[in-house]
């Protein structure tokens, strides 16, 4: 393409350039015309404002004229040379007085400003300061400055708006009093200086200012700058321009006045001229303004640079549309093969899904397997370990007695292996969780080693327990789980203690504001485990050896619980151990510290035991409703509570607990959670809902007793209104003390 | 026979005429008849300045006015103003007062700054006072004499004055207000110098420094005048005389004339004229007479 071609293609571009050149030299022109008219119009402020200072200044001097003449006129002269002679005042010098005096009237009645009189007092001041003639003898002495009887001086009296002119009178050359004339400074304000405003904002207004700062001067006082702003004026450099929003305290009424100060000549004043800057310029458009209209003609050559690159860049697109033509051809391809390969992921995602699904449906029936087996299991352990007791109660021979004593340790231990295995499988299920309830690691020591004791005892091993003072007695964690894990290690080391003692110490580990630690130690003088197998003895199903299972007896889970129980409070487990000697069991559990009770009793919800009746007290029949589905369960809890001496009615499931359920009739109800055509929850629920209909009624005092231990579904009972929770196998000597905790509270309602 | 008749009749007619001429003095009502009231002035001090104007000028021109006749002003002096009122002439014998002669009446009043003489009492009627004054006595500034220093007492300053005089010689002017008689100054030693040239009291200064006496005497009105024209030259050595009142006079048988310029003066003292008067011809005379412009007309 040729040159020319090439331009042509570009004309607006080029037509652009051309406006913008030609826009700019324009603008050139306004500004360059705008500033010169700018300048001149300050230059004619300036010298309109040089010209107002110097009539003024020329106005004082008359003054000053006038009071000159006045001293030296011959009234005074003729005066001063009659009292020379020695003439009497009174005979006399009277006449020379009366002659000043009609002097000094002709001279206010004749100096007048545009018809109004200039003077307002003229007095001759002897050289012992007493007036000898004076226009207004009623008004106060006038105060002259000092030097006042050497040389003419001009004050200012702003207070009373006056303007004062003295003379000294010289006669012979001696000092012979001074010639005083005082005028208005408001007839300077009204007649040679001016104002012009509408509406309270002001667009012209002049000002005389006096040294200090103070207005002097204002055509309109009430509207003139407030004596601090007058003081920043009085500050302005003389004759030029300045914008009085930026002058300090600056008034709003002239926020948008151009200020200029002008010296009076000849007198301390200064002449401040405050106008509309509106006024002042006019039409005159502000550099802003302009510089604001030389950016269009750049705007618009920007704008037809980028007309001309989109041009460009659109040439361009079409030059590559061919290329992306086919490269869209080829991704179609691609997206084809992505699309089947992507279907074939979604088959394999629902496949994923499905087997999820199956997984996460097994872990459920796993979880709930385990918690019918938790159920299921303890609920013939119940029957045979209650029936047991009962039985035990009754007359026996000695061999009998032998017999139940084996089938009651038989089925204990095997309702602690049991145990042990349910508690594991829900440690490996992640079921097991933590409660962070009161307790009293005290309290807690002192009521699980009773039982523990008994059986060292019979083995001749001392069992001893150190707590240290600084052990706290109210903590925040799970009782129920650090006895677990203390009668573990505790039953451990009489297990494998022949002789000897053990000793549980408990001493505080760390001490912080809230939170303690709180370090358990048992240690046994038994027969210790060698240093390898110090790692293993805390895995599942692991002892020291076979052996050792074959002597001890014990699934091998014990430590295994313990050691997941402390990790589950946050703490840590661990063993030092001298073949021969001994171990050592240690654990250090963190706890929160429970809030300090007002009380001097237990800490809440903390774990004790619950104490049985006093010798001296006898306690009364209860009138006991149980809710049991399973007979063998019936049947026990019938012999237990008959054998306490209570009055027991069975029903079989919660429809007819509800129903059977009168408070005249019944003191206490046990109900099983776990029943056919209706729980113990929902039964729980109904009478709670019948009692909140019918406040006159008797709260049914319910105690749950049931197989399930879990936590949550303590709770669940307690949400649903029992107000306890018993969990089966049924121990005679709990429910003995419930009851005849229950017994004491119903006998002192 | 018509000759003799007639020169009968301008016999009586001359006989008449000097008879009554003497008494031709008129009061109010002839002179409303007549349509015309006569002011008799000296040329003295701002009262009568010669000029057609003055204090006394004004003041009766307002007068003439007021009870509704033209006015014209007759020239006199000292020596003759009485004579050219009542048409006799004044002659003094000791305390008595005598009037002789007949001379043609001139004027119906005198308003010239006229001071009240009781001598003048004898023979004239006179209005409220109408202005004040004072005779002083006056010395070259280069004399010896040494002006007295005043004092609220008077008669002790006029006392003191007077022995200055001693035997020096003293310009005076009779029959006016200079009159060394109205004064006690006659007889009693005192170099009396009679100005005679003319009536005028205006020239007693000069005539003083002229050294035609060594002293002389001066009326307030004059000295307020003197003192700034001759100042310097000439210096108020202290008072002669107690205040004095200058008043209009009138014939004794013109009493409603009297009365109706006493009424008049008390309206143009009331309306601001008479003010106006003083403050244009002595305006300094209210600082010498504080008490005079102060009392109630």
């Amino acid at each position: 393409m040729s040159p020319f071609g090439r331009l042509s293609s570009r004309w607006p571009l080029i037509l652009a350039a051309t406006f913008c050149v030609y826009t700019l030299i324009l603008l050139w022109n306004v500004f360059g015309a705008q500033t010169l008219l700018r300048s001149t119009t300050d230059a004619r402020l300036v010298a309109d404002s040089q010209r107002r200072a110097a009539a003024i200044g020329d106005h004082v001097m008359q003054r000053r004229h006038v009071a000159r003449d006045l001293a030296e006129g011959h009234e005074i002269e003729s005066y001063l040379v009659n009292k020379a002679l020695g003439i009497s005042q009174q005979y006399g010098l009277i006449a020379n007085l009366a002659a000043i005096d009609d002097r000094f009237r002709r001279e206010m009645e004749q100096s007048l400003l545009r018809g109004r009189p200039i003077y307002t007092r003229i007095i001759y001041y002897d050289e012992r300061g007493e007036a000898l003639s004076d226009s207004s003898p009623s008004e106060p002495k006038v105060i002259l400055p000092a030097g006042f009887d050497k040389e003419p001086k001009l004050l200012i009296d702003a207070g009373k708006q006056h303007i004062v002119v003295s003379i000294p009178v010289l006669h012979r050359g001696l000092f012979s009093g001074v010639v005083v004339t005082v005028g208005d400074l408001g007839l300077l304000a009204r007649l040679l200086i001016s104002s012009g405003g509408d509406q309270g904002r002001e667009k012209y207004q002049e000002l005389l200012v006096a040294s200090e700062g103070r207005t002097l001067v204002a055509p309109d006082r009430q509207r003139a700058p407030g004596a601090g702003f007058a003081g920043a004026l009085l500050q302005l450099p003389e004759d030029s321009l300045t914008l009085a929003s930026e002058i300090p305290g600056s008034e709003a009424a002239f926020a948008r006045s151009l200020a200029l100060r002008s010296a009076v000549p000849g007198t301390p004043l200064s002449l401040v001229t405050l106008i509309d800057r509106d006024e002042v310029y006019g039409n005159i458009s502000s550099g802003v303004f302009l510089y604001s209209l030389s950016v269009f003609p750049f705007l618009l050559l920007l704008a037809a640079i980028a007309l001309e690159r989109q041009h460009r860049r659109s040439l361009r697109l079409q030059e590559d549309n061919t290329a992306l033509a086919q490269e869209i051809a080829r991704r179609k391809e691609l997206e084809r093969e992505l699309l089947e390969k992507s279907d074939n992921l979604e088959e394999m995602a629902i496949g994923w899904q499905a087997s999820v699904l199956r997984a996460e449906e097994a872990n459920r029936a796993k979880s709930d397997f385990l918690a019918s087996m938790s159920h299921e299991i303890r609920t013939p352990m119940n029957g045979i370990i209650g029936m047991t007791d009962l039985a035990l109660d009754t007359e026996l021979t000695g061999e009998q007695r032998e017999y139940l004593d084996i089938v009651k340790s038989s089925a204990e231990g095997l309702l602690t292996i049991i145990n042990d295995v349910l508690d594991f499988s829900k440690i490996e299920a992640g079921k097991l969780s933590v409660e962070f309830i009161a307790l009293d690691p005290a309290a807690l020591i002192a009521d699980m080693i009773k039982p523990i004791a008994i059986r060292a005892e019979e083995k001749e091993v001392e069992l001893l327990t150190d707590i240290a003072p600084g052990v706290p007695q109210q903590l925040l964690g799970d009782p129920g789980r650090l006895r677990q894990v203390l009668i573990n290690l505790l039953n451990n080391a009489v297990k494998f203690t022949e002789h000897g003692e053990i000793l549980l110490t408990v001493e505080l580990a760390r001490s912080e504001a809230t939170r303690v630690e709180v370090h358990f130690a048992v240690k046994d003088t038994g027969i210790g485990i060698p240093k390898d197998k110090l790692e293993a003895i805390f895995d599942a199903f692991t002892q020291e050896d076979t052996s050792t299972t074959r002597r001890y007896g014990g699934t091998g889970l014990g430590l295994t619980i313990s050691n997941r129980l402390v990790e589950l409070m946050g703490g840590r487990l661990w063993v030092e151990s001298e073949l021969g000697t001994g171990s050592t069991f240690h654990t250090v559990i963190p706890f929160d510290l429970a809030p300090a009770r007002k009380d001097s009793g237990q800490p809440d919800g903390a774990e004790h035991p619950v104490t049985g009746p006093s010798p001296d007290e006898k306690m009364t029949s209860l009138r006991i409703l149980v809710a049991e589905d399973n007979e063998v369960n019936q049947k026990l809890i019938d012999g237990l509570l008959g054998k306490l001496g209570h009055t027991v009615t069975v029903v079989r499931n919660g429809v007819e607990a509800v129903e059977t359920w009168d408070p005249h009739k019944y003191d206490l109800l046990f109900m099983d959670m776990q029943m056919p055509e209706m729980d113990g929850f929902e039964a729980t629920r109904r009478i709670r809902t019948i009692e909140a209909a019918n406040p006159q009624r008797a709260r049914a005092l319910i105690f749950a007793l049931s197989a399930a231990a879990l936590p949550h579904e303590r709770q669940r009972g307690l949400d649903a209104g029992v107000d306890g929770y018993l969990t089966k196998p049924i121990n005679s000597r709990e429910l003995g003390e419930v009851l005849s905790k229950i017994h004491r509270e119903t006998r002192l309602q | 026979m018509r000759f003799r008749k007639t020169c009968s009749t301008v016999f009586l007619a001359a006989v008449l005429f000097g008879v009554f001429a003497p008494s031709w003095a008129a009061d109010l009502k002839e002179i409303q008849a007549r349509g015309e009231l006569r002011h008799l002035g000296i040329r003295y001090a701002n009262f009568v300045t010669g000029a057609g104007d003055g204090f006394d000028v004004e003041l009766t021109q307002g007068f003439a006015k007021h009870i509704g006749v033209k006015y014209s002003l007759v020239y006199s002096d000292f020596y003759n103003v009485i004579r050219d009122l009542l048409g006799k002439d004044v002659v003094r014998k000791g305390s008595e007062v005598a009037l002789e002669g007949s001379f043609p009446v001139k004027g119906d009043m005198i308003a010239t700054g006229f001071t009240v003489l009781p001598w003048r009492e004898a023979v004239l009627l006179y209005s409220k006072p109408t202005f004040p004054s004072q005779v002083l006595l006056v010395a070259r500034a280069n004399s010896n004499f040494t002006p007295i220093k005043g004092s609220p007492d008077l008669i002790k300053d006029i006392k003191e004055t007077k022995a200055i005089i001693g035997k020096n010689s003293l310009l005076i002017m009779e029959r006016t207000c200079l009159d060394p008689g109205n004064y006690g100054l006659k007889g009693t030693g005192i170099d009396l110098k009679s100005y005679t040239r003319s009536t005028n009291l205006n020239e007693m200064v000069p005539a003083l420094l002229n050294k035609e006496a060594e002293l002389t005497l001066l009326d307030v009105p004059d000295a307020i005048l003197d003192l700034k024209k001759w100042a310097g030259q000439i210096k108020v050595i202290g008072p002669v005389s107690e205040h004095q009142d200058l008043a209009a006079a009138f014939p004794k048988d013109a009493p409603e004339l009297r009365k109706a310029f006493d009424e008049y003066l008390l309206k143009v003292k009331a309306d601001g004229t008479y003010d106006k008067l003083v403050d244009k011809y002595y305006p300094g005379i209210r600082r010498y007479f504080p008490e005079f412009f102060a009392r109630k007309p």
